[in-house]
This record gives structure tokens, C-alpha cells and sequence, in this order.
């Protein structure tokens, strides 16, 4: 029997091994946060990103606005008969240009049975006559002169906007392809509306703009130089917290940042940061990709 | 009845001869339907069902259309689990059946229950089965470029769009046609589409909305047929034509009327080919690119499929319109025929050496060429039953075959008769009368058969724990098993029939039986070495269990690895990014990562999958891409010698030197399995279910912490679901009651600012073309500027969006994971330094007592370790089952215990040269190699057998222990060496060869090879030593009765 012990023994020691063959390992690296970046100058060049140097500068914050163009009241006349009468004669047609004071009729008062003329209130362009030889003036308007050498813009300024809309304030407007900047004369209720209308003189002398036209416009609503700015496209999120990377010779760090105020292109930076560091402008995304890459994975 | 075979076989030799062509050709024909491939399918049986929702964000496509499919789905025969994810505008469930269901049978049934639901889901939206493909199908790839001075029509450089639609209308329909492919899919460059971009203020100008655009246009494209009408007997169809055909008719739709004036398309808005929000995209050597891929149905020989594919190409090339190329990428046969040639080098060098060793040793060339016509004609044989079984050809499946182990029956058949044959001649000095010839030979062979066919018996056996392997390792080694086996019987029926009848026929005349001068100098030397070691023989035994010993301890040092990877020779390299990168950020970061690729002298051609492709086989989010760096022939690598994980070292390291991606390198077929499979593949996987996915967030992140303080826990980490950002509009739901809008209003309006809205297709010809309304591409990038853009109100008003509804960026889900129709989030965890079960039972309770899980939730312990389990419990119960049926064999042929116990020490021994091999070689364990501790135990024991049944009928002849067993042992020197060497030699190219493929069987030669020489040796000294000894008390006994 003391035989058969040692070769039972010898037999066992087949199955230990194929059990071995199963454990399976695999060795994965090991895994811990970092907030920076090692990247070659030349790699990055290769790759696009650019650096900056944070610096001093003007925030202009802006909002856009749309509306239309108006015939200014006080550039345009209706003209009525002072007495009542025949009209005798008219002088003008529609889209004549007239002076202050030219003749537009003449007609002969009900009342003197004498002839008086009509003359002109303001200079500019007849858009209507209702008024032929020989009618009665009754106390119809008989003439709409209108003058579009200046054209007011009245843009519509809804309740979440309104606070931040002045007279004074630049604005730029863009109607028919064209744009030009002019200044909000002056913001004024709409009656019966939820909106304010922001109105906007234009001298029309060259546009030729017409009444009704719609337009955009873009109002520099405030202005602020501060102490130093970023660029919005170089601020990126990580955990949570907004910052740039800032570069030191070949490694790139995270500086998280306070940021205040922006407008389309800039960040102010209210702590976090010295002036003239160099930050990462362009392609920020690459190197926050960079330093969360082990979180990246497959999971499907 | 054996012997009765035998004696039929020797009597009617020339009707067994013949039955040589019959095997010829059966074997021929079916290796024209034989199925080859370069490795086996490991892929389930399983259906994607893939649904498109263009601007579905994973939310809704798994609330509006996952959920739905999932439930249909729910109960189907056969099913074994149901899995799915949610991304943004796709939703994938993949069906899992029960190994050996019909995939055909499994779609029918699908189809069924999809049908059912199409009035629940949302409208428009077709679920679609995935290609009836494996993880295999993917088998051509090739990419369509235009050279740089090609002009299009227009006289412009292709556009990206402009090669996608030769893609999708000129090649795609003709390489679908190529017998064997199922699906081609595209990616890369973008669908065309027709977009009318709105410019918002020209819209409040005139008074339209997106909706007056939207219906303009689909009323004014469509024809009518009108019937027809005869006209002096001839019939005319009448038809009112009215579609739409150029940008041009676009611009001249009139939208409505303002104060009798027309307001037309081009009044408010421009008409372009624009692009589509695609889903993924397709790079080439740093370029992007339309990439096209070939699948191959299910079954087909990919082999043929790929080939067919390339010419068919080639083919195609003569229509593309001049200056395109459509330029093969990826393709199948290459591998295949190089894994194919690596097969066949190592079995026809294999069965070169062979009969080299027959010849050196038999001395005698008639007898050296039958031994070794076993090896075709077995070859043939198993062939035949591969294709009646379904097994495929393959690296796997024909890499354990070994001639030298097949042809060890017939070796000694024909080495004891060609002895006997001898002998008698010597005796009676001269040549036989065919009727005594005819009788040796008999003799002969019956005198061996027995324990070479218990041999032959028993190494079959012992692949049997291999058979109750399952999942991915049993369709792994299952083939193997499988073509051993049949090899092995095939050898087994011939070495009774076959070589009898052969040795009947062919041995006549003199028989020169030469002692080789090696042969002669080994027996010089083995007398006296074995007597000595009869003197030391505590030492011997003692010294062959310490080997023992040690080389367990040793086999506990050499790492383990589950399956040697097959050298597909290409890469593939998953680039992966962090959750929520853009796709043309992705794409920038793509193109920078494969000319650094190219730039590297062995790479012939990167390529890059990024994303989702059109039919969603591997639905990836647009952050990772699936890299193919396909490498240049070896001899014109400037240094040939260098090794691939060489260069996969420098490749890793350039790499890592680009900021911003992670990488996972693989290989093409590689990594589509790990694709399609895709189940847990860390040790341990926690599934928590659950409803919320905050909560779902929440408990995960409780059991990782409970994880990771259990002891041994590495690796620990929780599947990433928050990371993609998402933009929601949030109305403001009193303001917009205020301005009389509805919030479907809004949606709709986001929806067709943003994301567009079809407004109908533009037809050229087959060709077929979405037209888009959206708004222009500046403003819809512009987040501040959309906050202000005008909302048209009922009354032909209008407000800023910000009046009525706020912007906020915040983390969503990028995906959505579902388990049987229950969302999921997976914890895993690898273990290192301890064993697993413990790890396991620590952590279910520890997180019983300590995670609060809440109502509604619970979880699921998975992964690696369910398998490792069950393999090890099988295991546990089939090995000493196995062991204990071998000895049964034994037994059998001996009638006694103790010599089938001592037969048996040839295993372990077996073993010791096993390990050692592998340890020189420096080599891991791995299945493999455990398959070849299989056919080592098999050879072993044959080797055992033979040595002890001549021994013991020696001694009954004799009466004296000591001189039967030195001279049994002495006469079975010569076959004992002729299996060792010829199952050893046979290896040799295997283990020595380089070539694609070669590294999959490498660490099995290497263990045959080792743990044959260790076997042999002691075979030769220990196996005598330990019968003398344990047979000396019962020698005794009979001497004193």
C-alpha cells in the first residue's frame, strides 16, 4: 500500500496545473489625477495649439436686436386744405421732390370765393395725392409729403434685455447687406406691447432705405477695461472648474480661474492668474483631452 | 474481434488497399467545401437591432425606442439575455440565443415580434436587423479617394460628398451582389443633402416660418400619375410632373404671398449641397476618406468571399468616373493563405521528419513509406469528418495535429513486424512462403495492437476535459479537440486495417532490418546505465519526484495567459478620446495620429473607422476610432528582423506622445470578437439595476468605494456614463402661455433651427437625396447668439428666444446600458494577490452590510470569475474522472492496479520536461499549452504501455524479474524512441516556425517537444526501476510458494 502513496501523489500534481492555465491576468496601469500635460514644442506646433499671453483689456458686451425701419412723424406732413374749397390746380405729382414753401395747389376757398395757394411745410418727397382739379377739398388730406433724408430704426428691446438698454449707447445695425453704426437716440415704450423700442436716427441721404425694412442690430450695451482677460475659446472645464492651461516651457497646466465678466470674444479673469502668462488661445480642447485620456474608454 | 479484423484485413489486403482510393477521393471533395478561415468563430448566436433616430438623444432613443424593442423581445424561445445602449440617434438591443439556435430560426422570430410594435414606436423610425454576420465577417475593406487633379463635373476637386455618393450608388450596389456578402457598409464623407438655410430676419420680414418653408416644399415636389386617356385608339398616360430637380428650381418655390407679391425660396433663405450631421467618418493616412466594408455571411468560406470581393473591384473600378480609386485596404486571404501556408509548412515539414526518423531508425524504406502514407491518408480522413461535423479550418483547429503522435500506433505495428519478419528470416535463412509471411505479420501486429490501440484510446480520452470547456474557450478549443480526435481514430482504424494489409502486401522479399550505428551505440549504453540506476534506485525515484516537484513549483512561476493571441500580422489600435469630443475634433485628432503611424517605415497603410458607421454593426460614440495600421511585407522592412511587439513598443511610445488619446492596441479580428462578445472582461462585474440613473450613479459609486477597501481589489472602476454635455432649452412654460405658444412649438422650432427638418427628396435618377431645412451653419454654432434669435409667434410676431426659454449646459448621458430590459451601471474589479473565490464572497458581503441599495434595485455579481468558477468546478469533477477512466483503460489491459498505477507515473514525469521547455523558452502557461499536457499525458502513457506489457509477458515467460525487465526494456528501446521521436520531431517546425499563426501553436510544440525527451528518458529508467521494485515483494512471494 506505502507504493501506491507515492505515485497517488505524483498524480495529483496534474490537476494543479490546468487550473493554473485558467487564471487569467491581465495588468492594467495604474491610474491617478493629474492636472497638467507634457507636450513636445515641436508636437505642438504639429497639432495646433497656440499660446497667448494674458493681458490687460476692453470687454464690449453686446446684444442683438431686430426691427424696422419707420417713417419719422416729424419728417412727414399730411396736408390738409385750411379752408375748405375747389381745387383749382395741383402742381406736383406723386414722387416729385418739393422745397419748404413751393406751391403744391392752389384752391378756392367756399368761404372768399378767393383763390389761395398751398405751399409746401418741409422739404421732400410727395408719396401721396388724393387731390385732383376741380374736386373738393372737403376735410380730406389731399397731399403726404415725406422726407427720408433721415429714417428713424425702432428696435424692439424684450423685458430680459431692457435694463441693459440707454440712449447714448453705439449700436450697430445691419439692414439690406449693409451695415453702419449709429447711436440709440433714445428707448421708449411701445404701447400696448410687451417690448421697449430702442429708436435709431439714420441719415438715409445715400442709403435709400425704404419704410418697412427689417433690420438687426447689435448694441454695445457696456464697455469695461479690466485688468486682464482670456479668451473665451481657451477657457475649458475640468472637474467642475473653469480655468485655462497655462504654459510652462513644454508642460501645460490647469489653472482653475474666477472669472467675471465677458463678451463674444473675451473672459475677465478676477483671480487665478498673472499678467503676461502664457495661456493656451487655440486648441485647449487637446489638452484637456490630454489629461483626462484615462478616463477615456470603450464601453460597449 | 479485433483480431478478426486484423485477419480479415491480412486475408483480403488488395480489397483494403483499394479502399485507399475511396479515402483519396472523399477526402478530396470535401476539402473543396471545407470552411477555412485563420482563426475559429467565437461569436454567440446573436441579432443587433439597430434603429436610426436622427436627434434622439440617448434619453429619449431608450425611453421611446429601446424600451419598447426590448419588452417585444421579452420570452422568446431560446433567448439568452437581451443587452442594449443608447446613444445619440441610435439605439442598439442585441439578442443573445442559446448556443446552437438557428440564427435564421432566431430572426424569424424577431422580425415577428418587431412587426407587432411598429405603432408603438415613434413614426418614421424602422428598427432594422444587423447583417447575419460574425465577428468574422468583416473580411474587405477599401477606401475611395480621388487623385488630387481629378475634377468633378463642375469642374471642382472632389468633395467628401461627392465620393460618398460614388460609394453608396455606384459600388455598394455592385459589390452586394459578390456571392457570400451580406452587407456593405459605408463611413466617411457625408451623405449628400439638399439644405435650404433660412436667414432669420428675412423670415420676420415676410412673415414665414420654417413650417411655411418645410410644406412650399413638399408641395411642389411630387409627380402624379393621372391614368390615361385613348386617343384615336392609342392609349397615352397622362402624368402632372412636378419634382423638384435643382438648386435653382429650389430657389424658385414660392412660399406664399404678401400682399399679392410672391415670396419665394430665395427671397429668405440659400440653397446648397450641405452636410449631413453624420454620425462617423472615415480617415486614410492622415486623410479623410470614404471607407467601404464587406461582411460576410454566416458560414462562408472567407477565404473565396474576400478574394471574390477583390476582383469583383477591380471590376467596379472601369465605372467610377475617371481620376477615383476605390483601393483595397483590408483583406481577408491574405491572412488566411498565410495561416494556411504557416499550417501547411509545419505539417508537410512535420511529416518529412517523420519518415526521415522512420527510415533512420526502421532501416528499412518500404517500411519507413507505409508507416508514413497514415499521415495523408489520416489527413484525408479527418478532412472528411470536419465537413460532416461543421468544424472550419483553421490555425485552432489544425494546429494541435501532430503526424508524429498520429502515426505512433502504425509505428509500432510496422516496427514489430518488420522485427518479426526479421527475425524469421535470420532463423530460416531465407525468404517466407507468403502463407508463413502472412502469419508473422499477424502475429506481429496482434501482438502490439492491443496496447497501441489502449494507447490510442487513451490519448483520445484525455482530450475529453477540452470537450467541456464552454463559451468562448469551448468554440475556441473545441475544434482542436475535435480535429485531434478524428485524426487520431482516423490513424487508429487505419494502423488496424490500412498497415496490416499494406505490410501483408508490400514486405515481401528480404527484409533489411539495419540496427542503426546510432541505435546500436544507445542499447551500448542503456544496459549498463539501466542496471545502474536498478542499484541507485531510491536515488532514481527520489530524484524523478523532486523533478517532479520542482517543476510544479516551477509551472506556479511562468506567468498564464488564457489563449495565445494569433498574429493577425496587421494592428489594430483603438484610439480612444474622453466622452463628448466632437467628431471633427476627433477627426482632426485622427488625422495628426495616423501620419505620425505613416511615418513609420514597416507601415504600408493606416486607416481609421471614427464613430458610427451607417449600419451600426459597431456602434462607437464619435470619440473613439477603430485604427487598422496595416504593416509592409516583412523582407522589405528595412530591419526584417525586427519582432512585431517590437515595433508595437516604439508605435506605443511615438504615440503616447500625442496629446489627447488613449490607446487599446489589438487586432482586426481581435478586436471585432471583444466587439461583438463585449461582456464583462474584468475578474469581477457588480451589475446594479434600477430605474434612475442619478441613484444607479450614486449606488455604483458606494459599492466602488466598498470594492476598492476590500483587499486585493486592482483596477476598480465604474462604467462611465455622465460625459456627454448636453444644451437643453428649457421653456419657460408661463412665458410662452403669455405669448400664446405651445412648448411643441418651441421643440419644433429648436428642432428645425438646429437640427433640421426633412422637407422631402430630390431625385436623380436611382440616386436619392434628403432636402434639409435648417438654419445656416454660423448661426447655429453660435450658443450666445441663439439665445436672441426671433421666434415667430402665432400672429406673424415675434419674440427672442430668451424671452421664453433658457439655455443650460450641463453632463448627460452618453450612453444608456441595459441588461434584460432593465437599465444598468457595472462596477468592475480585477484581483491581484489573492484567490478569487474569497475576493468574491468578501465583497458580496461587505456590500450587503454596508451599501444601501434602494428598493427597486439590485444587483448582479458577474464577469471573468463566473467563468473561471464553472471551468475550475468542471474541471474539478472531468479531470480525475478522466484520469480515473484512463486508469480504467489500463487496468483493462493489464488486469492489475499496481502496473496501471506505475504506467500512470509516466504523466507527471511527462509533465516535468513540459514545464521546463516552457520555462527555457520562456513562454507562459495557456490553454495551449495545457492542450499539449494533454497529448503529453496520451504519448506518456502509450510510451508506458508498450514498455510494460512486453515486460510482463516476458516475465511470465521467463520467471526472472530483473532480466524480463531489462531485456523487455531493451528490446522496446527502438519503438520507444520511434514515438518519442517522431511525436517530438514532428513538432519541431511547429515550435521553431515564425510565420503568421505560428505563435498560437508554438507553446504546444514547445510542451510535446520537452515533455517527450523528459517522458522517454523516464520511460527508459524510472518506469523499469519502478516495477522491479514494486513487483520484487510479489516476485518473492512466488519464489516462496
Amino acid at each position: 500500500m506505502k507504493n501506491y502513496l507515492l505515485i497517488l501523489s505524483l498524480l495529483l500534481g496534474i490537476v494543479s496545473p490546468i487550473q493554473n492555465i485558467l487564471a487569467d491576468e491581465d495588468n492594467d496601469g495604474e491610474e491617478h489625477e493629474e492636472t497638467a500635460s507634457h507636450i513636445d514644442d515641436d508636437l505642438s506646433e504639429k497639432v495646433g495649439i497656440v499660446t497667448t499671453f494674458a493681458s490687460p483689456g476692453t470687454l464690449s458686451q453686446t446684444i442683438t436686436v431686430y426691427g424696422e425701419l419707420t417713417q419719422a412723424p416729424e419728417n412727414t406732413h399730411e396736408i390738409y386744405a385750411r379752408f375748405p374749397g375747389i381745387i383749382k390746380s395741383v402742381n406736383i405729382s406723386i414722387g416729385d421732390t418739393v422745397k419748404e414753401g413751393d406751391r403744391l395747389a392752389t384752391i378756392e376757398s367756399n368761404e372768399s370765393l378767393k383763390d389761395y395757394p398751398l405751399h409746401a411745410p418741409a422739404t421732400g418727397l410727395i408719396v401721396q395725392r388724393q387731390a385732383n382739379p376741380g374736386e373738393l377739398t372737403q376735410e380730406r388730406q389731399l397731399f403726404t409729403i415725406v422726407n427720408l433724408d433721415t429714417a428713424w430704426l425702432e428696435f424692439r428691446v424684450y423685458p430680459a434685455q431692457q435694463e441693459k438698454v440707454n440712449k447714448g449707447q453705439t449700436i450697430l445695425v445691419v439692414i439690406n447687406d449693409q451695415s453702419l453704426e449709429a447711436l440709440v437716440t433714445h428707448v421708449i415704450p411701445a404701447a400696448d406691447k410687451p417690448y421697449a423700442l430702442a429708436r435709431v436716427k439714420l441719415s438715409n441721404t445715400d442709403l435709400n432705405l425704404s419704410p418697412g425694412q427689417f433690420a438687426k442690430g447689435k448694441i454695445h450695451t457696456r464697455q469695461f477695461d479690466v485688468a486682464l482677460t482670456v479668451k473665451k475659446e481657451a477657457v475649458q472645464e475640468l472637474d467642475g472648474r473653469f480655468g485655462v492651461f497655462v504654459k510652462n516651457n513644454e508642460s501645460y497646466e490647469f489653472t482653475p480661474l474666477v472669472l467675471g465678466k465677458s463678451d463674444d470674444n473675451f473672459f475677465e479673469v478676477l483671480s487665478g492668474l498673472d499678467s503676461g502668462t502664457e495661456y493656451v488661445s487655440e486648441n485647449s480642447y487637446l489638452i484637456k483631452a490630454d489629461i483626462l485620456k484615462s478616463e477615456a474608454e470603450d464601453n460597449d | 474481434m479485433i483480431e478478426s479484423i486484423l485477419r480479415l484485413a491480412i486475408e483480403r489486403r488488395y480489397l483494403f488497399l483499394s479502399f485507399i482510393l475511396v479515402i483519396f477521393a472523399l477526402g478530396i471533395w470535401s476539402y473543396q467545401k471545407l470552411p477555412i478561415d485563420a482563426v475559429p468563430d467565437i461569436t454567440n448566436v446573436q441579432v443587433q437591432i439597430n434603429t436610426t433616430a436622427p436627434g434622439y438623444s440617448p434619453l429619449e432613443a431608450e425611453q421611446r425606442i429601446t424600451y419598447p424593442v426590448e419588452t417585444a423581445l421579452a420570452g422568446l424561445p431560446r433567448l439568452s439575455h437581451t443587452r442594449s445602449l443608447s446613444r445619440y440617434g441610435l439605439s442598439q438591443v442585441t439578442v443573445v440565443f442559446e448556443e446552437g439556435t438557428d440564427i435564421y430560426f432566431a430572426r424569424n422570430l424577431i422580425n415577428e415580434r418587431l412587426g407587432a410594435i411598429k405603432s408603438v414606436l415613434p413614426q418614421g423610425l424602422e428598427p432594422e436587423m444587423g447583417p447575419i454576420s460574425t465577428g468574422l465577417g468583416e473580411i474587405f475593406m477599401y477606401t475611395i479617394q480621388a487623385n488630387p487633379d481629378a475634377r468633378m463635373t463642375n469642374g471642382k476637386p472632389y468633395t467628401a460628398t461627392a465620393l460618398r455618393e460614388i460609394q453608396d450608388w455606384i459600388i455598394k450596389p455592385q459589390l452586394a451582389q459578390v456571392k457570400g456578402v451580406i452587407e456593405v457598409n459605408s463611413i466617411g464623407g457625408y451623405n449628400k443633402q439638399y439644405h435650404v438655410t433660412p436667414i432669420p430676419e428675412k423670415l420676420l420680414y415676410h412673415e414665414v416660418s420654417f413650417n411655411d418653408i418645410a410644406n412650399a416644399l413638399r408641395a411642389n415636389n411630387e409627380n402624379r400619375g393621372a391614368g390615361y386617356i385613348e386617343k384615336n385608339g392609342q392609349q397615352l398616360l397622362v402624368r402632372a410632373p412636378g419634382q423638384l430637380a435643382t438648386i435653382e428650381e429650389i430657389l424658385d418655390v414660392i412660399i406664399k404671398q404678401n400682399d399679392g407679391i410672391p415670396v419665394k425660396i430665395h427671397d429668405i433663405a440659400e440653397v446648397a449641397i450641405g452636410k449631413e450631421l453624420r454620425t462617423g467618418a472615415a480617415t486614410r493616412d492622415g486623410v479623410e476618406t470614404v471607407l467601404g466594408t464587406a461582411m460576410m455571411l454566416i458560414g462562408a468560406n472567407s477565404r473565396t468571399v474576400a478574394r471574390d470581393v477583390a476582383l469583383k473591384l477591380e471590376d467596379i473600378q472601369i465605372s467610377l468616373p475617371e481620376g477615383v480609386v476605390a483601393e483595397p485596404v483590408y483583406n481577408r486571404t491574405t491572412l488566411v493563405d498565410k495561416a494556411i501556408a504557416t499550417v501547411t509548412k509545419n505539417l508537410v515539414e512535420g511529416a518529412l521528419l517523420v519518415i526521415v526518423v522512420l527510415f533512420l531508425l526502421l532501416g528499412n524504406l518500404r517500411a519507413a513509406l507505409i508507416t508514413a502514407a497514415v499521415i495523408p491518408l489520416s489527413m484525408l480522413m479527418t478532412i472528411t469528418g470536419m465537413v460532416k461535423t461543421g468544424v472550419s479550418a483553421n490555425l485552432m483547429s489544425l494546429g494541435a495535429l501532430d503526424f508524429g503522435l498520429i502515426v505512433d500506433g502504425a509505428v509500432i505495428i510496422v516496427e514489430n513486424a518488420v522485427r518479426r519478419l526479421a527475425e524469421s528470416q535470420k532463423q530460416n535463412g531465407g525468404i517466407q512462403a507468403l502463407r508463413e509471411r502472412l502469419n508473422i505479420v499477424f502475429e506481429a501486429t496482434s501482438e502490439v495492437i492491443r496496447p497501441s490501440l489502449f494507447g490510442v484510446a487513451i490519448i483520445t480520452v484525455v482530450y475529453i476535459p477540452i470537450f467541456t470547456l464552454t463559451g468562448v474557450e469551448g468554440k475556441m478549443f473545441h475544434p482542436m479537440a475535435a480535429t485531434v480526435v478524428m485524426a487520431l481514430i482516423s490513424a487508429m482504424v487505419l494502423s488496424l486495417t490500412l498497415v496490416p494489409a499494406a505490410v501483408a502486401v508490400f514486405m515481401n522479399g528480404k527484409i533489411s532490418e539495419k540496427e542503426s550505428a546510432v541505435l546500436s551505440a544507445t542499447k551500448r549504453f542503456y544496459r549498463p546505465a539501466l542496471l545502474l540506476a536498478f542499484k541507485f534506485r531510491w536515488l532514481v525515484v527520489s530524484f524523478a519526484a523532486m523533478l517532479v516537484a520542482f517543476s510544479l513549483w516551477l509551472a506556479t512561476t511562468l506567468g498564464s495567459e488564457f489563449v495565445p493571441q494569433l498574429n493577425e500580422g496587421d494592428i489594430a489600435l483603438q484610439a480612444l478620446r474622453i466622452p463628448g469630443t466632437g467628431l471633427e475634433q476627433s477627426v482632426e485628432m485622427q488625422e495628426i495620429l495616423e501620419k505620425r503611424i505613416k511615418s513609420f517605415p514597416e507601415v504600408d497603410k493606416v486607416f481609421s473607422r471614427i464613430g458610427t458607421p451607417e449600419v451600426a454593426t459597431d456602434p462607437m460614440p464619435p470619440s473613439i476610432a477603430d485604427t487598422f495600421v496595416i504593416l509592409k511585407p516583412r523582407d522589405l522592412w528595412s530591419d526584417p528582423s525586427k519582432s512585431k511587439s517590437e515595433l508595437l513598443e516604439e508605435m506605443e511610445e511615438a504615440l503616447e506622445r500625442i496629446p489627447g488619446n488613449n490607446y487599446e492596441f489589438t487586432q482586426p479580428i481581435e478586436m471585432r470578437f471583444n466587439e461583438l462578445i463585449s461582456g464583462v472582461r474584468a475578474d469581477l462585474g457588480i451589475k446594479i439595476f434600477g430605474d434612475d440613473l442619478d441613484q444607479l450613479m450614486f449606488t455604483a459609486n458606494d459599492i466602488l468605494q466598498i470594492v476598492n477597501s476590500i483587499e486585493g481589489a486592482a483596477d476598480a472602476r465604474m462604467e462611465q456614463v455622465e460625459g456627454l454635455p448636453s444644451l437643453s432649452v428649457i421653456p419657460k412654460r408661463e412665458t410662452l402661455g403669455r405669448y400664446g405658444l405651445n412648448v411643441v412649438q418651441l421643440q419644433d422650432w429648436i428642432a428645425t433651427a438646429i437640427g433640421g427638418e426633412s422637407a422631402g427628396i430630390l431625385y436623380e435618377g436611382d440616386r436619392r437625396f434628403e432636402l434639409i431645412v435648417r438654419l445656416p451653419e454660423m448661426l447655429r454654432r453660435d450658443i450666445e447668439g441663439l439665445m436672441s434669435l426671433p421666434l415667430p409667434l402665432p400672429n406673424g410676431d415675434y419674440i427672442p428666444l430668451e424671452e421664453v426659454a433658457t439655455l443650460n449646459i450641463q453632463p448627460s448621458p452618453a450612453q444608456i446600458s441595459r441588461e434584460n430590459g432593465k437599465r444598468r451601471v457595472v462596477v468592475t474589479a480585477n484581483v491581484r494577490g489573492r484567490d478569487l473565490g474569497s475576493f468574491v464572497n468578501d465583497v458580496k458581503n461587505r456590500i450587503q452590510q454596508e451599501a444601501k441599495i434602494p428598493p427597486g434595485y439590485w444587483l448582479d455579481y458577474g464577469g471573468t470569475f463566473e467563468q473561471l468558477e464553472s471551468a475550475s468546478q468542471r474541471l474539478a469533477i472531468v479531470v480525475p474522472i478522466t484520469l480515473l477512466v484512463i486508469l480504467g483503460i489500463l487496468v483493462m489491459a493489464f488486469g492489475s492496479l499496481k502496473d496501471a498505477l506505475i504506467i500512470f507515473t509516466g504523466v507527471p514525469l511527462a509533465l516535468t520536461g513540459g514545464v521546463l521547455s516552457l520555462w527555457l523558452r520562456d513562454m507562459p502557461l495557456s490553454i495551449t499549452a495545457g492542450v499539449g499536457f494533454i497529448a503529453l499525458s496520451g504519448v506518456a502513457v502509450l510510451n508506458g504501455l508498450v514498455m510494460l506489457a512486453f515486460i510482463r509477458d516476458l516475465w511470465h515467460e521467463k520467471g526472472d524479474l530483473l532480466t524480463s525487465v531489462v531485456d523487455g526494456a531493451l528490446i522496446r528501446l527502438r519503438p520507444v524512441l520511434m514515438t518519442a521521436l517522431v511525436a517530438s520531431l514532428g513538432f519541431i517546425p511547429m515550435a521553431l516556425n515564425t510565420g503568421t499563426g505560428a505563435e498560437v501553436q508554438r507553446p504546444l510544440a514547445t510542451v510535446v517537444i520537452g515533455g517527450i525527451i523528459s517522458s522517454t528518458l523516464l520511460t527508459l529508467f524510472v518506469l523499469p526501476v519502478l516495477y522491479h521494485w514494486v513487483h520484487r515483494r510479489s516476485e518473492q512471494g512466488v519464489e516462496a510458494e
